[in-house]
């Protein structure tokens, strides 16, 4: 049970954490960052199941290398009894489409990233190099915002066990129940939908029972914002889980600070 | 208290009145200039933060205000400066939002022997920028703002103008290379003028 879920919190840490600005909480938005900018996140996210709670701690640091092109390194910290390194994941964004108007924006970008096997596998880490690619696109106007993202992830095998790929979509909305000036704070309420399709993880080539299946979250989560610091958390409250499996209740909470 | 003789007070008058003068001559150079800034995509305040990084980075700029509903950044520079255009342009572009229009507050002097008649700027003897002035395009033509008006006020000479106008690339500006570039004049669309002698 309790490697189920350490395990299942290096799945949540790897593909779903890393939210740029006001991109959706747990889903992946096409923003990207200004061209030489630097953004630091500072988060965690838990667990909470069967009456145990897991945390992950996590710093993002995200550059842009043009306005249309960032990439993004994440570094999980996990609690464990002790602290530890966990998988680092490489991620970058491609905005390839924007459109905009007086007040809104449209945009739609390409994802790519890979997940380097750092942490200890005993402990921390899943001992596998794992790759993502995907989709997002969103609208983003004055009043309220709308989200959607598909991504595929590759999990390669180490020392015999290998994770079902899994194939993520999520869907977000959000309202600003009133719009303020640049200088003063700023929120948004947002309501996402987190799914995911994963297939059976082998150990030694032979399938796990009780493992893979479909996956559904429902979300709510607030993106509060002042200038350059933003706070961002939320739940994930499960839909659809898998025969009997206790997913619990995830959470997280993060602060994002652009120089 | 001490008492002062003759010369010296005069001395001290002559240097009130050159200080004086200078300050009088310097601050119509010296005038502030404004820009607004049409700007797309501007939906919230955390991605407007860049647009206020990447305008800071400009060279002479003072202040900055940016109002989100309207989309409009507002910059204010120090002191005369070169209209820096290409500046503004690529501010905007490398914070990730879209340049729709620019309306600048300028001070110069009119040249009104050629055709089209030109607005210059020369805050430095080694710096002089020079605009082709064109008829407005407001709904409706005032003496307050006819080009005409305003090249019979100045004519040809030192007088110091206050213009407010749409500042616009002639066509074809985007496949110019980075020479022709600079050696374009930019366009100014009338809006107002308050001359300043």
């Amino acid at each position: 049970m309790r490697t189920l879920l350490v395990l299942s919190t290096f799945v949540l840490a790897a593909q779903c954490g890393p939210a740029l600005a006001h991109e959706p909480v747990w889903g992946l938005g096409p923003h990207t960052i200004y061209r030489h900018g630097i953004g630091l996140e500072v988060g965690l996210e838990g667990k909470r199941a069967g009456g145990e709670t897991e945390t992950v701690y996590q710093n993002e640091l995200i550059y842009g290398v043009t306005e249309d092109f960032s990439v993004t390194l994440v570094t999980p910290f996990i609690q464990q009894g002790r602290s530890s390194i966990g998988d680092m994941v490489a991620r970058a964004k491609y905005r390839f489409h924007r459109r905009d108007t007086i007040g809104a924006s449209f945009q739609q970008a390409a994802v790519g990233g890979i997940k380097l096997p750092t942490g200890t596998v005993a402990e921390t880490g899943s001992g596998s190099t794992d790759y993502m690619f995907g989709y997002t696109v969103g609208r983003e106007s004055r009043r309220d915002y709308f989200f959607a993202d598909l991504r595929y992830r590759i999990n390669s095998e180490a020392n015999g066990r290998r994770r079902g790929n899994l194939l993520n979509y999520d869907v977000a909305f959000g309202l600003r129940p009133k719009p303020t000036g640049y200088y003063q704070p700023d929120l948004v309420l947002l309501l996402e939908m987190n799914g995911s399709l994963a297939e059976q993880s082998e150990f030694n080539g032979v399938p796990q029972r009780g493992s893979g299946g479909h996956t559904v979250f429902v979300s709510p989560g607030f993106l509060y914002s002042k200038r350059n610091v933003m706070w961002k958390g939320g739940l994930q409250i499960p839909l659809i889980q898998p025969g009997t499996a206790d997913l619990g209740i995830n959470f997280t909470l993060a602060v994002e600070v652009h120089s | 208290m001490k008492s002062r003789n003759l010369p010296e007070r005069i001395c001290w008058l002559a240097a009130l009145a050159i200080l004086f003068a200078s300050l009088s001559h310097s601050s119509a150079l010296a005038e502030v200039k404004r820009v607004d800034l049409t700007v797309a995509g501007l939906a919230c305040p955390f991605c407007a933060y860049g647009l206020e990084k990447k305008l800071e980075g400009i060279e002479g700029v003072k202040s900055i205000e940016i109002l989100l509903e309207e989309g409009i950044a507002t910059v204010i520079f120090e002191a005369s400066h070169i209209y820096p255009h290409d500046a503004l342009k690529r501010a905007v572009k490398e914070a990730g939002f879209t340049l729709e229009d620019i309306l600048a507050s300028l001070s110069g002097r009119v040249e009104g022997e050629q055709e089209p008649p030109q607005f210059i700027m020369q805050p430095t003897e080694e710096e002089k920028q020079a605009f082709n002035l064109l008829p407005t395009d407001a709904e409706e033509e005032t003496e307050q703002n006819s080009l005409d008006e305003l090249v019979k006020q100045t004519g040809d000479g030192e007088t110091i103008v206050f213009l407010a106008a749409k500042v616009q690339e002639p066509e074809g500006a985007e496949e110019e290379s980075e020479d022709e570039q600079e050696e374009r004049n930019l366009q100014l669309v009338l809006r107002h003028f308050y001359i300043v002698e």
